[in-house]
């Protein structure tokens, strides 16, 4: 599985989004993306990449773009 | 920094009381579909609530657990010199709350009787005050009790109906010259998010309207929980030179098992030492701390004293930090009521 793949099956997994609307999702967009969902996202990600991210990136990830560019801090090339 | 020390108070005994009335998530499919209350229980980690029965109010459980440790201590109602409820639940619009449960109780005339508005951090705040109390008069004994029902304030159809659990505890307080250890305590509020938990109207701003549920902002409430709650703990620890290895309990409000997961991570604590509560009783927002405590201590095998650090965050915001020692004979207990006050005949009824 590629990085991209890992990507957005963590939103998938996480969200139980339906892959077409991943691209422009936003947070809060969809009723499971709210806190809840959010933790789980990054619980997903973070198992996924095998990382730690930071308090302040955990709160900027606010939708599937943002969350492209904060991977990067960590090496996770998509 | 508003970091404080109480010396010579003493806890006496925990005692926690919960509506007879358990409603397992899974099971709420009559306002979710299964999917959702799936993804809510794997998300947060709550498989369970109690929830008051139709007549139930906090004040009944705090009422049940104050009766139930009173008893259990053997202490005289005339010994009581201090009684703080603390909640976002109250009886009426007026009086306070604390002096129903004073008459209730049959404590004396010459026990001070306050309400304290306050959510998660209620057990902090209510620590802090009472002891400040305690030590600046001639007040002996007092009582702290905590309670919430929420189950009634938030809308049945948002997920927060589905994560507030109701229940009532009293926390004994006693003057200890003797006390080995003081209290210590850190308490914060941001009055610039007011609205992140919010009931607009039922007060005398917006009497006559319908938004009388309380909405939380999901976004704020996560933020500050994941930011600000790790910080202060660290700064209370370092401000009052406290290990990590110190600490037999980590006593902490009961938001989400995430939210608690990230506190462990990011403040480097045991998880073995950090208990979760929310697994069965849900959020129980002011009651949530004590509760952590007693199921801790009744759990525990006795013969040791135990250290606890306990840190709440919740509606202000406001939040706080506190550590405390707990002797090892400290009574601890937890029951379920169906129990409620009838005001009109001034008695308690058990419901059916």
């Amino acid at each position: 599985m590629t990085n991209l793949e890992k990507y957005r099956q963590a939103f998938i997994t996480a969200l139980n989004a339906d892959e077409n609307i991943l691209d422009d999702l936003n947070y809060q967009d969809i009723k499971e993306w709210d806190s809840v969902g959010h933790m789980s996202l990054v619980a997903e990600l973070e198992d996924a990449f095998d990382i730690e991210m930071e308090t302040d990136d955990i709160i900027d990830f606010s939708s599937y773009k943002k969350g492209m560019e904060i991977l990067r801090k960590y090496h996770v090339e998509l | 920094m508003p970091f404080g020390t109480i010396h010579n108070v003493s806890l006496r005994g925990i005692t926690c009381a919960l509506p007879d009335n358990r409603v397992f998530t899974r099971e709420r499919t009559d306002l979710f579909d299964a999917e959702e209350l799936k993804r809510f229980e794997e998300g947060t980690g709550v498989t369970s609530t109690c929830r008051t029965l139709e007549k139930q109010l906090a004040s009944d459980l705090c009422y049940e657990a104050a009766e139930a440790l009173l008893n259990k201590l053997g202490w005289e109602r005339e010994s009581i010199g201090a009684l703080i409820y603390i909640s976002s639940s109250f009886d009426y619009l007026a009086p306070a709350t604390a002096c129903v449960l004073q008459h209730r109780l049959g404590l004396s005339v010459e026990c001070i009787a306050e309400d304290i508005n306050m959510g998660c951090s209620a057990y902090v705040y209510g620590l802090a005050t009472i002891g400040s109390l305690m030590q600046t008069s001639d007040v002996k004994r007092a009582l702290l009790l905590c309670g919430e029902n929420s189950s009634k304030a938030v809308d049945p159809q948002s997920t927060s109906g589905l994560l507030y659990g109701d229940a009532g505890t009293a926390t004994a307080l006693e003057k200890d010259e003797r006390a080995a250890y003081p209290i210590h305590y850190l308490l914060l509020t941001d009055g610039n998010k007011f609205k992140s938990i919010f009931a607009r109207d039922g007060g005398e701003r917006h009497p006559h309207g319908e938004n009388n549920h309380v909405k939380t902002s999901s976004v704020d409430v996560f933020a500050f929980s994941i930011r600000e709650v790790p910080k202060s703990i660290i700064e209370f620890m370092e401000r009052f030179d406290i290990q990590r290895d110190d600490i037999d309990l980590y006593a902490f409000y009961q938001a989400n098992e995430k939210v608690i997961g990230r506190i462990i991570k990011w403040c480097k604590l045991p998880p073995e030492k950090v208990p979760l509560t929310l697994t069965k009783f849900g959020n129980t927002s002011a009651a949530s701390i004590p509760i952590v405590i007693a199921t801790d201590i009744l759990n525990r095998e006795h013969g040791s004293d135990v250290h606890v650090l306990a840190s709440g965050l919740g509606v202000g915001l406001s939040w706080g930090v506190a550590d405390i020692f707990l002797a090892k004979d400290m009574l601890a207990d937890m029951f379920f009521t169906r129990n409620y006050y009838d005001d009109d005949n001034d008695c308690t009824v058990t419901a059916p």
